[in-house]
């Protein structure tokens, strides 16, 4: 992975740099060895590289004046929630520092009838349900990494979850952020109202990766709990059909609360790991919760089951109670672990296509895997589409990881090619960046990418990330003059 | 007036190369059906129902692609038909403005959400991909066609509601929901707004199948939207929960939602604001209002619609809800009636440092400023 040539002269200042920094957060910033090795990789432990230095600001003036700093004397900066994405999104840079947004973790306000929380960027995601917990209320997103993942980095990576396909990412459920510029500038976006007028940057923002801002503060909507959720395992012969009774629950108008997918391979492991009661002897497990009133989930698991068993599904069991319920789950949850036992490392995919390229798509994968010499098991938030294969691989073996690593890039490639994108829900980080021309055109990136310029001309705030080319934007910002004069001239500029 | 009526996108992006050499600003036509949200004055039009290109509806994929152009009165029915909607529930501008009920286009350029906004999410939250012109004359397509996607700058969400300031849209692909098979509406009587928003808030403090929670003429209206077999259940809950009201339900309950939505209701001569902001600033807002205007809320108190007659059009509205609300808040004038005058401001001033960044986004989609929409902040 070829990340932006270090500056030579910013990494030779770096005691200098340290001390300037020290100098606006007195007991916050790490520059010795030791102290930055923890900071070295996120999630995508594939790639490593220690910062120029850690900074960890207490205050949004302290955020404000350590992004002017850095933006006056022109040194890069990465954002870190809980370090956990999964694409390299905060992968360090060895001339710029790691903004770490870990003592940012207060929840500054809950409004029960306004149904939001006003959060700090540095709370875990699960922090925010446990803490409306008592009065029946919890934050919807819920990212496999909720135990540790920040509410900053789901805003930069709009993290998705299991339950997805009826809650929304984090997007539909962010109503307001705090943003600090590169230039210091601190911004509000949104708030406790359900609509900002003008032009929707929060929706922007939300998603963009830590290219365009820090969020110090987000207001975020939480939900009362469905009074009651349960869970259907269905067991079908072949991929193939577990696909169709996907898309036949969905065309029949039902929306569950989550509908996940696991083959074969992830299927025993994860039965050998968690002993979740799954049955092994089928090609293809679906989960489906359903919840809401008694009534209503009683009516959703009914049509459900019909139409699984009119798919040929072999194997069909409700969960009885909430213990079983979170049994059926754990298997899917540990999906992960569990293929780590059976494999010395994993790579995690994630890519997203139309659910009916699902069979096509998953033959596409083990031919793939197959080719480079390696094994696969798959998860699936089929009802939304987003396909997570785990491919194995051990990196002690010499050319693996990168056949690995080539495998994960024809496997998105095969999804884009079937009308799918990229990344559903971790993001295009480091990971995925040189796939980006894959999917879109060269104007498409230039048109998106030039967005940065409103933000960060400098390209200061996580370069290297998303993009694998960025637009000059000292060209973008020129004004286009025709013959002598500037058009519109009685237009306000900036 | 030229109206420009491209017939390929290549025409279009040639005619906006053109209008940048000229000097020439453009105001996309769309069907005319929103006047509250027509750009600043222009020398030239540019008419999108030449574009060709056909309703692609998928509803496995719960997914619809569609020319901008293609009228909201041909996706409805053909939704429908299928079992499905667009859940952001499209307010109709046919009943507020009386000029037909609007493109596709127009829908997502606008950005208006109906009363299941804050259950199923805004309209910026359906757009799952766009194509469009941009006010450099470059052709390019954003987001993608599928349900969930993060790869790239959000640029579905920014296009949606920027009013044609940044980029001609040309096609778009919408998220589908099923359709809600049962509804029913329970009225209870509510004398004052804050009085309402408390009924509001009890009522949406626990997970209820509602999807509508709205104040007008006196009543607060909680919508339950569910199966046939889950409705009675979802019902005596709320009514055990909130005694006092009345049902209304089936064709009658759907009907009252779209009229509140689209507030048909209103006499012509009333002008109309729209105003966003935190339900808890409601109570102060509607302390500020004078004698003779009428206050409704929708989405549990987020939205409130303002309706004057015409001897209160110069009363300030933007002035109130920033009173109100502070920078949270915002009003935009729907509807200004003909032959009426106004000297306030069709809507609320941005926030400076909001409006420069919004700025420097319009300078790179439209540098030359072509596209005679202008940003809001």
């Amino acid at each position: 992975m070829k990340m932006p040539a270090p500056d030579a002269a910013i990494l030779a200042d770096q005691a200098a740099i340290a001390a300037a920094l020290a100098d606006i957060v007195p007991d916050g910033v790490i520059a010795d060895a030791a102290g930055l090795s923890p900071y070295g990789s996120d999630g995508l432990t594939m790639y490593a590289q220690s910062p120029l230095a850690v900074v960890l600001p207490r205050t949004t003036d302290q955020v404000a004046r350590v992004l002017a700093w850095c933006h006056q004397r022109g040194v890069k900066v990465v954002a870190r929630g809980s370090g956990t994405s999964l694409s390299g999104g905060a992968l360090p840079l060895a001339d710029g520092i790691v903004l770490g947004m870990s003592r940012f973790n207060r929840i500054l306000d809950v409004d029960y009838d306004q149904r939001i929380a006003v959060v700090q960027p540095g709370v875990t995601n699960l922090a925010v349900s446990q803490a409306v917990a008592h009065r029946g209320f919890y934050y919807a997103p819920d990212p496999s990494s909720q135990i540790a993942c920040s509410i900053g980095g789901n805003v930069a990576e709009n993290a998705g979850g299991v339950h997805c396909l009826k809650y929304g990412t984090t997007s539909p459920n962010l109503l307001g952020v705090e943003l600090v510029l590169i230039d210091g500038t601190v911004l509000r976006l949104g708030g406790a109202g359900m609509e900002q007028p003008g032009l929707d940057l929060l929706g922007l923002v939300c998603g963009s990766e830590g290219l365009l801002g820090v969020v110090t503060e987000a207001t975020v909507r939480i939900l009362p709990k469905p009074a009651t959720a349960r869970a259907l395992l269905m067991g079908f012969p072949s991929v193939a059909a577990a696909g169709d009774c996907v898309a036949a629950i969905i065309a029949a108008g039902i929306i569950p609360a989550g509908l996940e997918m696991m083959d074969a391979p992830a299927i025993r492991a994860a039965e050998d790991f968690v002993h979740a009661g799954y049955p092994t002897d089928v090609a293809a497990l679906m989960i489906a919760e359903a919840d809401g009133t008694p009534a209503q989930v009683e009516d959703q698991l009914a049509q459900i089951s019909a139409i699984a068993l009119g798919h040929g599904c072999t194997h069909l069991k409700e969960s009885r109670d909430e213990a079983e319920r979170l049994l059926f789950w754990a298997g899917r949850k540990a999906a992960f672990p569990a293929v780590g036992r059976i494999a010395s490392d994993y790579y995690c995919v994630d890519g997203t296509i139309p659910r009916r390229a699902l069979g096509q798509v998953l033959t596409e994968i083990s031919a793939i895997v197959a080719r480079h010499g390696l094994a696969v098991a798959n998860v699936f938030h089929a009802g939304d589409g987003n396909l997570h294969p785990l491919v194995m691989y051990d990196a002690s073996r010499p050319g693996q990881t990168e056949a690995a690593e080539q495998a994960g890039a024809e496997i998105l490639k095969a999804c884009v090619d079937a009308g799918g994108v990229l990344t559903g829900e971790h993001g295009v980080g480091v990971e995925k960046r040189d796939l980006m021309p894959h999917q879109f055109s060269a104007t498409d990136l230039d048109v998106q990418s030039r967005l940065k310029c409103a933000f960060d001309a400098k390209g200061l705030l996580n370069p290297g990330k998303l993009f694998p080319t960025l637009s000059r934007c000292a060209e973008m910002n020129a004004m286009h003059v025709h013959g002598g004069r500037l058009p519109h001239a009685h237009l306000p500029r900036f | 007036m030229i109206v420009h009526t491209p017939d390929t996108p290549a025409e279009l992006s040639a005619i906006i190369q053109a209008a940048r050499g000229d000097q020439q600003r453009l105001a996309v036509a769309g069907s005319g059906s929103r006047p509250g949200f027509a750009p600043a004055a222009a020398d030239a039009c540019i008419s999108l129902a030449g574009l060709g290109g056909s309703i692609q509806h998928d509803p496995a994929e719960l997914m619809l692609t569609a020319p901008a152009a293609t009228p909201m009165a041909a996706i409805r029915p053909l939704l429908a038909g299928a079992g499905q909607c667009l859940a952001f529930e499209p307010p109709d501008p046919d009943a507020l403005w009386g000029r037909g009920g609007g493109t596709l286009g127009g829908a997502v350029a606008c950005g208006l959400s109906g009363p299941r906004r804050p259950f199923a999410g805004a309209a910026r939250d359906h757009v799952l991909e766009v194509e469009g012109i941009t006010g450099a004359g470059e052709a390019f397509r954003a987001g993608g066609r599928v349900l969930k996607n993060v790869t790239g700058f959000d640029l579905p969400r920014l296009l949606t509601g920027s009013r044609g300031s940044l980029a001609v849209l040309t096609s778009l692909t919408v998220r589908l929901a099923p359709l809600p098979p049962a509804s029913a509406t329970w009225a209870l009587p509510a004398d004052d707004a804050p009085r309402a928003l408390r009924l509001m808030a009890d009522a949406l403090m626990v997970d209820g199948g509602i999807t509508g929670a709205a104040w007008a003429d006196g009543q607060v209206l909680l919508r339950i939207e569910a199966t046939a077999a889950a409705l009675p259940a979802l019902m005596a809950a709320l009514a055990a929960r909130l005694p006092g009201g009345q049902w209304c339900d089936g064709p009658a309950s759907v009907a009252r939602w779209a009229a509140l939505a689209g507030l048909a209701d209103v006499p012509a001569d009333r002008l109309i604001w729209r105003c966003p902001l935190p339900a808890a600033a409601v109570p102060a807002l509607a302390a500020l209002l004078p004698a003779g205007a009428e206050l409704r809320l929708d989405w549990g108190g987020a939205l409130a619609w303002l309706i004057l007659p015409a001897a209160l059009a110069d009363w300030d509205a933007p002035a109130a809800v920033a009173q109100a609300a502070g920078r949270e808040g915002h009003a935009r004038r729907l509807r200004l009636p003909a032959g009426v005058a106004s000297a306030v401001p069709a809507h609320s001033p941005a926030d400076p440092a909001v409006a420069a960044l919004s700025r420097r986004i319009k300078a790179l989609m439209d540098p030359d400023g072509v596209l005679a929409a202008e940003v809001e902040g």
